[in-house]
């Protein structure tokens, strides 16, 4: 089956006063409609600009090269106008910060409202109905005096289920979420979870959820990417990831999920190190300085993404974990 | 036996919001040994972090007391106090900006050897934040450098290292992780560890998650809309925790196991919470399964549920 999301090879670059610094390189994703498609990172992983270079989002000093195509439309290098009418009707976008994402000046029922006269042309009075129906759907109680609220009058959590319903009011195909439970308390984020896993469960959406944290990976997503230093390093069905993570990386940031039934024996399994500078140009693998089972080929030839056995599972190391403990 | 640092005894704080009363902290007692560790948790609005502040006097004025090494900071004089604060530092959830960014990294963990130490050789003071910043994890290469050219985490161990470079005995950490990667997460709370085993620095490690704070601390503190709803030694908590809250907390962690994470499941009504609401009763009642009648009438008492373990619920015995 085609994709309803396809990006290949795609590139992302920004021009600083230092230097050319690439965000993401030749990186390969697909999306299957319903389907959802986890992909966790740490910071300047590059895991955020894969979703904003597609959507035509970078800031201005960045540059893309590669295609995105969605549905039938070419993502990048189509025309602006499409792209306008795709982005928040077919495509919804859910970001880590409700409170930067909502205009502080526009009532919430205002900043529903002019996405459905925007994009479905409806008057200020039906628009109105719908957006209190859709925070009704997001579990969002007493709707009609919500709508006349400002954002800093709610909550964290509820800012965050009006940026939902906002994604969704268009009927979305796509939502892509980026870190959407970040800046919440555990309990609010086991809401949103359970708010994302019921909306999966009654509509055919498809969600891609970008997270850095591999524990709400594993409550919503059918397929993980682990992206690394701008690079996909594996990618597998979720259950695949979990239980037979191939690359030492994978395995760090698994292993570093703090857990309420882990051992406390000795210390946390932590990836010592940092992430290497965006600057640099590393000719081996990217992970090799900070990996526990680095040799020398790693540091002069970088390994490709490929399957080994499972055509399903895809990792780009030359020493991949075989035996994984958990 | 060892001797108790911090005694905090019926500590209340309230502040004014544009005419209503907010009570941050009721009635909130607990000791902290010499080199021991405290966790508290609670939601945002639990009063953890106003916890923090009051523990510091960093809040004006409290009711009730808090206590380091038997004298009472908020009846100290000014020349006591500053005297005393050497031993009690804080790091703060958002690292960079608690750092000043026009300061190289050495002068921000050089700064409190100025107060602290007024009378140090320029050599000895640049030897003590050299030898800090190893101690944190970081080169003392790169005392040179400014906070933008770090990394969050990097940055959380410049927070830690200034907190540290004068020896302090009592560390209180507000969030420490939340700005922070999972990844790098892992490697604070090693550290943490370790400056409590290897420098006995005594922590009160405050989290909205409760995973997190698990490897670090010997006894957790839960606090709910600023009052204590348990207090437990940490295993007791997590094997058996009594209040629906606790649970509740407990649940909210995701878990790293596509085959065991919860696929549906009930919701925990964060929103009902306020801080504005009737403190008559329970002030968990209006978000709890179990509330009866009693729960919004009385005011739970925090009552004993086993050696060191206290919970204020009305109904924790027929819980199941």
């Amino acid at each position: 089956m085609r994709p309803l999301l396809e990006i290949s090879g795609l590139n992302v670059r920004f021009s600083t006063p230092e230097g050319e610094v690439a965000a993401v390189r030749d990186v390969s994703l697909q999306l299957q409609a319903g389907e959802c498609l986890g992909v966790v990172g740490e910071s300047g992983s590059g895991k955020s600009q894969v979703f904003l270079a597609a959507l035509g989002l970078l800031a201005r000093n960045g540059s893309v090269d590669g295609t995105a195509r969605f549905d039938d439309f070419a993502l990048i290098g189509g025309k602006r106008a499409d792209l306008n009418r795709i982005r928040g009707a077919r495509i919804g976008m859910i970001f880590q910060d409700p409170m930067t994402s909502l205009a502080p000046h526009l009532t919430i029922g205002e900043q529903l409202s002019e996405v459905l006269q925007f994009h479905r042309g409806l008057d200020r009075r039906s628009a109105s109905d719908r957006a209190r129906e859709q925070l009704e759907r997001v579990h969002i109680g007493d709707a009609a005096t919500r709508l006349g609220q400002y954002p800093h009058e709610l909550s964290g959590g509820m800012r965050q289920r009006v940026m939902i319903a906002m994604a969704l009011l268009c009927e979305p195909q796509l939502v892509i979420a980026d870190e959407p439970t970040t800046a919440l308390d555990v309990t609010v984020q086991a809401e949103i979870l359970a708010l994302f896993r019921e909306l999966r469960s009654t509509t055919r959406l498809a969600l891609a959820v970008i997270s850095h944290d591999a524990g709400v990976i594993a409550e919503l997503c059918d397929r993980v990417a682990v992206m690394y230093a701008g690079r996909v390093v594996e990618e597998a069905a979720v259950d695949t990831i979990f239980t037979t993570p191939r690359h030492p990386y994978t395995q760090g940031l698994l292993a570093a999920v703090p857990r309420i039934d882990g051992t406390l024996d000795g210390p946390m399994q932590t990836v010592p190190g940092q992430p290497p500078a965006a600057l640099e140009d590393i000719p081996g693998c990217s992970f090799a300085a900070r990996c526990p089972r680095v040799g020398d080929r790693c540091r002069v030839e970088r390994p490709e993404l490929r399957a080994n056995g499972n055509p399903m599972h895809i990792y780009a190391c030359h020493h991949p974990v075989v035996e994984w403990r958990k | 036996m060892s001797a108790t640092l911090l005694q905090v005894e019926g500590l209340g704080v309230h502040f004014a919001v544009r005419g209503r009363r907010l009570q941050a902290l009721e009635d909130v007692s607990f000791t902290l040994e010499e080199r021991g560790a405290l966790g508290v948790a609670g939601e945002s609005g639990s009063g953890k972090s106003t916890l923090a502040r009051a523990i510091l006097r960093l809040v004006p004025r409290v009711e009730g007391t808090v206590r380091w090494e038997g004298a009472d900071i908020y009846r100290l004089a000014a020349v006591e106090l500053r005297r005393r604060r050497r031993h009690v530092q804080i790091v703060f959830q958002d690292p960079l900006a608690s750092l000043d960014p026009r300061q190289t990294i050495g002068a921000i963990v050089a700064e409190p050897l100025e107060v602290i130490e007024p009378g140090l050789a320029r050599a000895e003071r640049a030897e003590r934040v050299r030898r800090t910043l190893e101690r944190v994890g970081l080169g003392a290469d790169l005392a040179n450098r400014y906070p933008h050219e770090f990394s969050g985490g990097q940055c959380q161990r410049v927070a830690i290292a200034r907190a540290i470079v004068g020896s302090p005995r009592l560390l209180v950490c507000d969030e420490p992780l939340s700005s922070l990667d999972v990844s790098v997460q892992a490697q604070i709370v090693n550290l943490l560890d370790d400056l409590r085993r290897e420098l006995g620095i005594a922590l009160v490690f405050i989290s909205h998650n409760l995973a997190v704070v698990r490897r670090t601390v010997q006894r957790v503190l839960v606090l709910y809309l600023g009052r204590t709803v348990e207090l437990a030694d940490r295993d007791a908590l997590y094997a058996t925790p009594r209040h629906p809250y606790t649970r509740a907390l407990l649940d909210a962690v995701p878990v790293p196991d596509p085959a065991r994470a919860r696929r549906g499941g009930p919701t925990a009504a964060t929103d009902l919470s306020s801080a504005f609401a009737s403190r008559a009763g329970c002030v968990f009642a209006r978000r709890c399964p179990f509330a009866v009648d009693r729960c919004r009438q009385v005011v739970p008492a925090l009552e004993s549920a086993g050696p060191g373990h206290l919970v204020a619920c009305h109904r924790w015995r027929e819980l199941p």
